[in-house]
C-alpha cells in the first residue's frame, strides 16, 4: 500500500525504470562454479536464457524435493504439484529454445543448498521468497532481450512466477500483489542465489535479505545442512 | 487509416462521439463491430508506443470502474473484500501512470467512459466471474503488445504491470475454486482478439 501511494507521486517513466538496462554482462563477475563461467556467449539473449535456465533448474529442483517431502497437504499440495510441473516445463522450454539458438544451455546442478524444511510454514515462507525473486528476476532482464519472440516467452513465464508467488503470498498472509511488480538486477538475485547454488558447507549462515514480503524485512534463514 | 486512428475511432465510438455505422442500421456483437470499421488484422507490432499507451489506458480506466462498482456492491466481504479493494487501489494507479505517461508524451489520454456494459454485480459470483474475465483479457492484451513496444522505459512499465494483472487473475481463480496457475505460461492475444472481447464490455 505505501508502495502505491509513493509510486503515485513520482514520474511513472522514472519509478519504472527501477529495471535499469544495464551493460551488466560486460562488467558483471564471472559466476564461477565448479569452473564453469555462468556469462559465456556474449550474446545477450542467450545469457539472459541461460541465467533464467540457472533460476528455473533451481526451482524445479526445489519443488521435486518439496513434493516428495510429504509435507504438503490440501490445497498448497496440490498447488505445489501444479507450479512444480511449470518450472520443469520451463527448464525445457528455454533448454530447447537456448539449443536452437545455437548455444550450450546450462545443466542443473546435481544438488542445491536450501533449508533442511521441518515443517509445511517453513516450506510456504521458503517458496514464497523464491518465487518472488524469480518475477522480479524476469523482470528485471526484460528491457535487455533482443529477439521480440524471446522476449514474449519470457513475459508469459514472468507472469507464471508472478502468479506463483501471488498463490504463495495468500498462503502465508502476505499481500499477493502490489501495484507495479519490482524488478531486480541479476546482480540482485544472483547474490541471493549463489548460496543455494553453491556446494553444501560454503554457503553463509544467513540469506541475504532479499527486501521482499510486504514491508516485513525477512531477517534470513539459517541454513542447516540437508541431512 | 493508421492503426492508431482505428483504435482511436473504436474507442471514439465508445463513447458516443460518433456513431459506429455512420446512420446505418445497428449491428449486435463486438467483433462484427471491428470488422465493419475496417481494423481487419491489427497486429500491435503496427501500433506505436502512443497507441499501445491509450489501447492500455482503456483496459485500466475499465477494470478501475469495474472495481470500483463491484466494491460498491457491497456483497464481498473477509479476505475477497481485502483483495478487491487492494485489486482496485492498483488499477487506479495503473490509471494515474498511465495518464502521466501519456501526457508526458504530449498527447491527452483516452478518458474513462461514463458507463461501461458491466453484468450485474448482484452476486459473488457474478463479480468473481467478471472480475476473471477483466483481468485475463487484460494479461493476453499487454502481453500481447510486449514485443511491440519501442521505448525501454515503457516496456519495463508494461511489464511490472502484466505482472500484477496476472497476479489478480491467479487470486481470482483461487477464490473461484479454480486452479489459480492453471498453465506454465500466460496467453498472448491479438489487438483483434481483446477488442473483440472488450468492445461488448465498451457498449458496441
Amino acid at each position: 500500500m505505501n508502495t502505491t501511494i509513493s509510486m503515485n507521486r513520482r514520474n511513472f517513466l522514472r519509478a519504472s525504470a527501477a529495471a535499469a538496462v544495464s551493460t551488466a554482462l560486460v562488467t558483471f563477475p564471472q559466476f564461477q562454479l565448479g569452473g564453469k563461467a555462468f556469462a559465456q556467449s556474449g550474446n545477450i539473449d542467450l545469457d539472459i536464457l541461460n541465467y533464467a535456465l540457472t533460476l528455473e533448474h533451481l526451482e524445479a529442483k526445489a519443488y521435486q524435493t518439496v513434493n516428495q517431502s510429504g509435507l504438503m497437504t490440501g490445497k498448497a499440495r496440490e498447488y505445489f504439484m501444479d507450479f512444480g510441473a511449470h518450472e520443469s516445463a520451463h527448464v525445457v522450454a528455454l533448454t530447447q529454445t537456448i539449443t536452437q539458438l545455437g548455444g550450450t544451455p546450462v545443466a542443473a546442478k546435481e544438488s542445491y543448498t536450501w533449508p533442511a524444511f521441518k515443517t509445511e510454514q517453513e516450506v510456504l515462507t521458503y517458496f514464497q521468497v523464491v518465487e518472488e525473486l524469480g518475477a522480479a528476476a524476469y523482470l528485471g532482464q526484460a528491457t535487455r532481450i533482443t529477439n521480440p519472440d524471446i522476449l514474449t516467452a519470457a513475459v508469459s513465464i514472468h507472469n507464471v512466477e508472478g502468479q506463483h508467488a501471488a498463490v504463495l503470498s495468500d498462503l502465508v498472509g502476505l499481500p499477493p500483489a502490489v501495484a507495479f511488480a519490482p524488478a531486480k538486477t541479476m546482480e540482485e538475485v544472483l547474490k541471493v542465489v549463489t548460496p543455494i547454488l553453491m556446494p553444501a558447507g560454503t554457503m553463509p549462515e544467513k540469506m541475504p535479505n532479499t527486501g521482499f514480503g510486504g514491508g516485513r524485512q525477512r531477517s534470513g534463514f539459517s541454513q542447516v545442512q540437508a541431512r | 487509416m493508421t492503426m492508431y486512428a482505428k483504435v482511436m475511432d473504436l474507442i471514439d465510438v465508445a463513447q458516443g462521439r460518433r456513431n459506429f455505422l455512420r446512420g446505418s442500421m445497428a449491428v449486435a456483437g463486438g467483433l462484427a463491430m471491428v470488422s465493419s470499421v475496417g481494423l481487419g488484422r491489427a497486429f500491435a507490432q503496427e501500433l506505436t508506443d502512443l497507441d499501445i499507451l491509450q489501447f492500455a489506458m482503456t483496459l485500466e480506466h475499465l477494470e478501475a470502474r469495474m472495481y470500483k462498482d463491484m466494491l460498491a456492491a457491497n456483497i464481498l466481504t473477509g479476505k475477497e473484500l481485502q483483495y478487491f479493494t487492494l485489486f482496485g487501489e492498483h488499477e487506479a494507479a495503473h490509471v494515474e501512470a498511465l495518464m502521466g505517461t501519456i501526457r508526458s508524451l504530449g498527447t491527452e489520454p483516452v478518458a474513462a467512459q461514463e458507463s461501461y456494459s458491466f453484468p450485474a454485480f448482484d452476486s459473488r459470483e457474478a463479480i468473481l466471474n467478471f472480475a476473471k474475465v477483466a483481468e485475463d483479457i487484460g494479461v493476453g492484451a499487454y502481453q500481447g503488445a510486449a514485443a511491440a513496444i519501442d521505448n525501454k522505459d515503457i516496456l519495463a512499465a508494461a511489464g511490472s504491470i502484466v505482472q500484477v494483472e496476472a497476479r489478480h487473475a491467479a487470486i481470482v481463480n483461487l477464490l473461484l475454486g479454480l486452479k489459480p496457475v492453471p498453465d506454465a505460461v500466460t496467453a498472448s492475444q491479438t489487438v483483434d482478439e481483446v477488442l473483440g472481447k472488450v468492445g461488448p464490455i465498451l457498449g458496441q
